[in-house]
């Protein structure tokens, strides 16, 4: 979820999500000088909105994926890139409708925000200065009666 | 966001703490843990808010702005923050001696050593003009010889200071140019503080050593305590004393130079 009346665009979430999640060193001060460059899985679109996966339920996504690199994890529904088997054609890049799927060819994957599905928390709501980006249960709007 | 559990190995410290948590007093922990997490590009002098094209940062991942608006790249912006820090630590030290000297010369207290206090005035003034010609005597021949080879023997305020402060304009230095300025301005700073303590020993003569008590301690129940914090002149830390001596009220220091003879004549 993000709050667009808090988010500041000062590009926090980026740079500890590529620092935490992308880079080998985990450190800020190594991470700058890292070759592959280390890639964010979130986006600062203008000056007041952090994008980055929204876990789709009928994700475009997956069913783009030729070899079925993309998929969901059964326990908690997030969609997350099998990184071994990805053969980097980039049908998922062109298939997701918020155009956040990187394709990197430094990395040879395409790279994709996972929601932090091995660490405790999602990087980029814990560092946000503003509190604008925080986890929530997504409300489904799908059970009102026409 | 981190719960940092021991704060301080200061014991004494350590028992006002929770004291202070139950009256809400906000502490510098409290503070140190709500800027948490702090801003990666400041941290890594990335970042620069120098002119009107706005403020720029370098992002190291992201491949559009790896650069300001006026072109500089992220060793530039890095180095250019040092030398900030370096200027402005370096006005400090000038600031201080100024004052002291002024008041010295203003003839506010009587020197103990008349003709060694008056030479080291001049040198004030000679350091400040065009670096002075007592550093030249009294440092080691190989120091000043390798200061002068790299560039960075200090000369004045006008050719060290404002030159270095223009260096943080665009497009004008590389990295190791603003690095040799950042060492030169520095070098001034410290310069007069050698100078201070020459004239702090000639004005108030030589310190022995003494017995001082520090810490939360120091303060007295039942009686006024004053604390003077920050580089004051010890002239008039002097006056203070000897006002507050009269009227009963206990002064202590902190982050100050500590308040012990030759500047008082009791501790």
């Amino acid at each position: 979820m993000v709050d667009k009346t808090k988010c500041t665009g000062c590009h926090q979430c980026e740079l500890w999500c590529a620092t935490e999640i992308s880079s080998v060193s985990k450190e800020l001060y190594q991470a700058i000088h890292e070759n592959p460059q280390p890639v964010p899985r979130v986006y600062v679109e203008g000056k007041d909105f952090a994008l980055q996966c929204r876990h789709c339920e009928g994700a475009p996504c997956i069913e783009a994926c030729p070899n079925g690199t993309m998929r969901r994890d059964p326990e908690t529904g997030l969609v997350f890139v099998n990184e071994p088997t990805c053969i980097a054609c980039w049908m998922c890049v062109m298939a997701c409708p918020f155009g956040i799927i990187n394709p990197s060819p430094s990395m040879r994957v395409a790279v994709k925000c996972d929601r932090c599905r091995n660490m405790g928390y999602p990087i980029c709501a814990e560092v946000c200065p503003t509190q604008a980006l925080r986890l929530e249960e997504r409300k489904d709007y799908r059970t009102k009666a026409f | 966001m981190e719960f940092i559990q021991k704060k301080t190995i200061d014991q004494a410290v350590e028992y006002f703490l929770p004291k202070a948590a139950e009256s809400e007093i906000s502490l510098v922990w409290d503070r140190y843990e709500g800027q948490l997490p702090e801003c990666g590009f400041c941290e890594t002098g990335l970042s620069c808010r120098d002119c009107l094209q706005g403020p720029c940062i370098s992002h190291p991942f992201r491949d559009s702005n790896k650069m300001g608006v006026c072109g500089k790249d992220k060793d530039v912006l890095a180095s250019q923050s040092l030398l900030r820090l370096a200027l402005k630590g370096t006005m400090t030290c000038l600031d201080r001696i100024s004052e002291f000297a002024e008041e010295v010369e203003s003839k506010q207290i009587r020197p103990r050593n008349k003709a060694k206090t008056d030479q080291v005035l001049k040198e004030i003034q000679g350091l400040f003009k065009d670096g002075g010609s007592l550093m030249m005597k009294e440092f080691p021949k190989p120091l000043i010889q390798g200061w002068k080879e790299n560039g960075i023997l200090p000369e004045g305020v006008a050719r060290d200071l404002f030159k270095s402060s223009q260096t943080l304009e665009g497009g004008i230095a590389g990295v190791e140019e603003i690095l040799l300025r950042a060492f030169k301005s520095a070098l001034l700073g410290g310069t007069s503080q050698w100078l201070y303590g020459k004239l702090k020993r000639s004005v108030f003569g030589d310190q022995d050593p003494t017995k001082i008590e520090v810490n939360l301690g120091v303060l007295k129940s039942k009686t006024p305590n004053l604390l003077i914090c920050g580089p004051l002149s010890p002239i008039l830390k002097k006056k203070i004393l000897d006002v507050a001596e009269k009227m009963g009220v206990q002064v202590t220091g902190a982050c100050t130079s500590p308040l012990i003879p030759p500047f008082t004549s009791r501790y």
